[in-house]
C-alpha cells in the first residue's frame, strides 16, 4: 500500500508547484486596473482558521456537513452554488447567512462538489461491503462498479448540472483535489478485486489503474450528452468497452495490470478514448473535450500537469530495488536478461 | 472651523508630558489613545471630538490616503465576505406575507458605520436580488425580508448617513433617528434604520441580528473586547462577526514602506485637505496599538466565537476577521 502511495505524494507537490506558478503568471497582465488590483490583493490574502477548542471545532464541521448533504437535493433545480446553499440553511432552519459558512472553507461551488465526491465515494464503499462479490468475474465486478457510480451522477446530468461541476473541478486551482477523488474512486473499484490473487508489479497496478480510469471517464463523458430512456445507451457503451476489456483480458491471461504488458508488446487496440484519457486528469481532459473549459490558458496547464504526471510515473517506477526493473522487463517481454 | 472643534484630541496629543503624567498618578484603568495613555473614561469623548471633527470630510479623506483602495476594500467584503446578494436572493422567490413567520428574514448590523459606506452597499445588493428600485416605498403593511441598521456612537456621522441616505433610498426607505416608529428593531417597516449607540451596550435585543459587521471602527471602541462580547449577545445562534479593520502587515519591506508612508503622509494630508492634522494623528497610531491578527483571533474565541479566522488585504495593511456564534 505504501509504495503505491508514495508517487502519488511526489507527484502532488509537483503539481501544486506548476499551479502556483501558472497562476502567478496568469494573475497579472490582461486585467483592467480595478480587477488587477482586487486580484493582487485576493492573491495575497491568506485564511487561517485556527482550530478552536475540539468540539466545537467538530460540532462546526458537521454542521457544515450537514447544510452541503441538504443543498444536494437541491443541485438539480438550483445549481452548484449559493442558490442550493440558502435553500438548505432553510429546510435546516438555520439563519440563511449560514451559506456562508461553506463558502468560508474556500469556495463555493466547488466545495459542495467535492462533498458530492466525497460522499458518492462513501457511498460506493458501503456497495462494496453490502454484496457478495464471490461470483463474479473481475470484469463483470469493475462494470457493476462502475455503472453504480456513474449512476450517482445521473440526476446532475439529467439537470445539465453535471457539465458545470466537471469544468469548475478541472479548473486549476481545484486539479489536485478533483484528481484525489477521481484517485480515490479508482482505487475503491479496483481494491474490490485485491482478494483474488493480485500482482505486486508497480506497471501493473498503474496499468490497471489507467485501464479503469480511461473507462470510466469516456464512459462519464458519454452520458454527458446521452439522452435515451435511462441512460440505456451509456450502459451498452460501458458493456461494449468491459467487453474489449475481457477480450484483451484472456489474451494477457490473468490480471488487467498485465493486459497492458501485452498492449503494449502486441499492439492491440483498446480503444484510443481509453489510451488518451489515461491518468487521473481524465476528468480536466474530459471538460477539454466538452469544451466547457474557458480559457487557453488554464487547457495548457492542464496539458502540462498531464505530462509531468506521465514523466514523474515512470521516474518514479525506476530507481529502489529490482521489482520496477521486473515490470519494465515483462513490457519487453524478457525477463531473464534481468535475471541472470 | 475643524481645526477649534478638536481642542480636546489636540492637547491630549500634543507630546506635553503633562497629559501623560496626569493619567500616569490617577487611579482610574487607562486605555490608550492613539500613542498616549488616557483614562478608560475620557477615550470615548476624545474619540467623539476625533470623529465629530472628520465627519464631513471622512469619505474625501479616506479617498486621498487609500488612493481609493477602501472602496475596493468595502465591496469585497460586502460582496465576497458577507455575499448579502446571494443570501437575499433567496428571499425574492419565497416573499414574505402580512402571514408567514418570521420576518424579517435577513438582518444585517453594521456598528460604527455612521457614513453608510457598508450598509448602503448592503442595501443595493439586497435591492439587487430583490429587484427593488432603491426609490420605491417598501409595501405597507408587509415587513421588509431584509434589513440594515446602522449604529454609531456619534450623532455628526449618523447624521452625515442619515443625509446621505434620503439621497439614495429617499425617505420611504430610511428610518432616521429622529423619527423613530418602533422601539425594537425587529418590526421596522424600512429597510435601512440609523442608531445611535455605544458598541460596548448595543441597544438592542439578545438574539436579534444575521451578520455584525464593523468596519475601520473596533480600534477607536474603548475597550474592543466589550465590544466582541455584545456582538455575542446580539447575534442569533449561527450569526457571523466580520470585523474588518487596518492589521499589521507581516512583511518587513512592506511594513516599513507603511509606516513611513502612514506617519509622514497622511497627517501631513489631514493638515492640509481637512485642516485637522491631529485626527489624522490619532488616525495612525491607533492604528499601531490596535491588536495583531493572532491576538483579536484570540479575543473573538476568548468571547465564544467558533470558527475564526481572519482574511488579510494588500499584504495585512487590512485584515478580515471572522467567527461564528452557534
Amino acid at each position: 500500500m505504501n509504495s503505491r502511495k508514495r508517487p502519488i505524494e511526489q507527484r502532488t507537490a509537483i503539481q501544486k508547484s506548476i499551479v502556483k506558478n501558472a497562476l502567478d503568471k496568469l494573475g497579472t497582465a490582461k486585467f483592467t486596473m480595478n480587477t488587477t488590483m482586487m486580484r493582487l490583493s485576493r492573491l495575497t490574502r491568506t485564511f487561517s482558521t485556527a482550530s478552536a477548542s475540539e468540539s466545537s471545532s467538530s460540532s462546526i464541521a458537521s454542521l457544515r456537513t450537514k447544510i452541503l448533504s441538504a443543498s444536494l437535493p437541491h443541485v438539480p433545480q438550483h445549481g452548484w452554488g449559493s442558490q442550493s446553499l440558502t435553500r438548505a440553511c432553510s429546510d435546516l432552519d438555520l439563519p440563511i447567512t449560514m451559506h456562508t459558512l461553506v463558502h468560508s472553507s474556500g469556495g463555493g461551488d466547488i466545495t459542495l462538489i467535492n462533498h458530492h465526491m466525497e460522499t458518492c465515494n462513501n457511498d460506493l464503499l458501503s456497495f462494496i461491503s453490502s454484496k457478495s462479490w464471490s461470483s463474479e468475474s473481475i470484469i463483470s465486478r469493475y462494470k457493476t462498479l462502475i455503472k453504480h457510480r456513474l449512476q450517482m451522477n445521473s440526476l446532475y446530468i439529467k439537470s445539465k448540472k453535471w457539465h458545470s461541476a466537471m469544468s469548475t473541478g478541472a479548473l486549476p486551482p481545484h486539479t489536485l483535489k478533483t484528481s484525489s477523488y477521481l484517485h480515490d474512486l479508482i482505487s475503491i473499484i479496483c481494491s474490490s478485486s485485491d482478494s483474488v490473487g493480485k500482482t505486486s508489479n508497480p506497471v501493473a497496478i498503474y496499468g490497471e489503474r489507467a485501464v479503469i480510469t480511461g473507462v470510466y471517464a469516456s464512459t462519464e463523458l458519454f452520458m454527458l450528452t446521452d439522452e435515451s430512456e435511462g441512460f440505456e445507451d451509456t450502459w451498452k457503451f460501458l458493456d461494449e468497452r468491459m467487453e474489449e476489456l475481457e477480450n484483451v483480458h484472456n489474451v494477457g491471461g490473468g490480471n488487467l495490470g498485465d493486459v497492458v504488458g501485452s498492449v503494449a508488446k502486441g499492439g492491440v487496440a483498446i480503444g484510443g478514448s481509453l489510451i488518451s484519457l489515461l491518468g487521473p486528469s481524465a476528468v480536466s481532459l474530459a471538460t477539454n473535450l466538452v469544451g466547457a473549459m474557458g480559457s487557453n490558458g488554464m487547457a495548457s496547464v492542464s496539458s502540462v500537469l498531464d505530462q509531468f504526471e506521465e514523466k514523474k510515473i515512470e521516474e518514479s517506477l525506476r530507481p529502489p530495488g529490482n521489482v520496477e526493473e521486473e515490470g519494465w522487463t515483462e513490457v519487453k517481454g524478457d525477463p531473464n536478461k534481468v535475471f541472470p | 472651523m475643524l481645526r477649534q472643534s478638536s481642542p480636546l484630541a489636540r492637547r491630549l496629543l500634543s507630546t506635553s508630558a503633562s497629559s501623560s503624567s496626569t493619567t500616569s498618578t490617577t487611579h482610574f484603568s487607562t486605555t490608550h489613545f492613539g500613542s498616549k495613555t488616557v483614562p478608560m473614561s475620557s477615550k470615548a469623548d476624545l474619540v467623539g471630538e476625533v470623529f465629530s471633527s472628520v465627519a464631513g470630510n471622512y469619505d474625501v479623506m479616506n479617498d486621498v490616503m487609500s488612493a481609493g483602495v477602501h472602496r475596493l476594500w468595502k465591496d469585497y467584503f460586502v460582496s465576497d465576505v458577507m455575499r448579502v446578494g446571494e443570501t437575499t436572493s433567496y428571499l425574492s422567490q419565497n416573499p414574505p406575507t402580512p402571514t408567514s413567520p418570521p420576518i424579517p428574514y435577513f438582518r444585517h448590523l453594521d456598528v460604527a458605520g455612521g457614513t453608510g459606506d457598508i450598509s448602503f452597499r448592503s442595501l443595493d445588493s439586497i435591492n439587487l436580488s430583490l429587484s427593488h428600485p432603491p426609490h420605491t416605498p417598501p409595501t405597507p403593511g408587509i415587513p421588509c425580508p431584509a434589513t440594515v441598521t446602522v449604529c454609531d456612537i456619534n450623532p455628526d456621522m449618523l447624521r452625515v448617513g442619515e443625509s446621505r441616505a434620503v439621497e439614495l433610498y429617499s425617505s420611504h426607505n430610511v428610518e432616521k433617528m429622529s423619527d423613530r416608529t418602533s422601539e425594537d428593531g425587529l418590526s421596522s417597516s424600512k429597510p435601512l434604520s440609523f442608531w445611535e449607540g455605544d458598541a460596548q451596550s448595543l441597544p438592542f435585543e439578545d438574539d436579534t441580528f444575521d451578520i455584525y459587521s464593523i468596519c475601520f471602527g473596533l480600534r477607536n471602541v474603548t475597550e474592543p473586547d466589550k465590544a466582541i462580547e455584545d456582538a455575542y449577545r446580539i447575534l442569533k445562534p449561527g450569526g457571523r462577526l466580520l470585523i474588518m479593520e487596518f492589521s499589521h502587515p507581516k512583511n518587513d519591506a512592506i511594513a516599513a514602506a507603511y509606516d513611513a508612508y502612514s506617519f509622514n503622509v497622511i497627517p501631513e494630508m489631514g493638515e492640509r485637505i481637512a485642516g485637522d492634522r491631529d485626527s489624522y494623528q490619532y488616525l495612525v497610531e491607533s492604528i499601531r496599538k490596535f491588536y495583531k491578527q493572532e491576538e483579536l483571533v484570540d479575543v473573538m474565541k476568548e468571547k465564544g466565537f467558533v470558527e475564526v479566522g481572519y482574511e488579510e488585504l494588500n499584504f495585512g495593511v487590512v485584515a478580515i476577521h471572522s467567527g461564528w456564534k452557534i
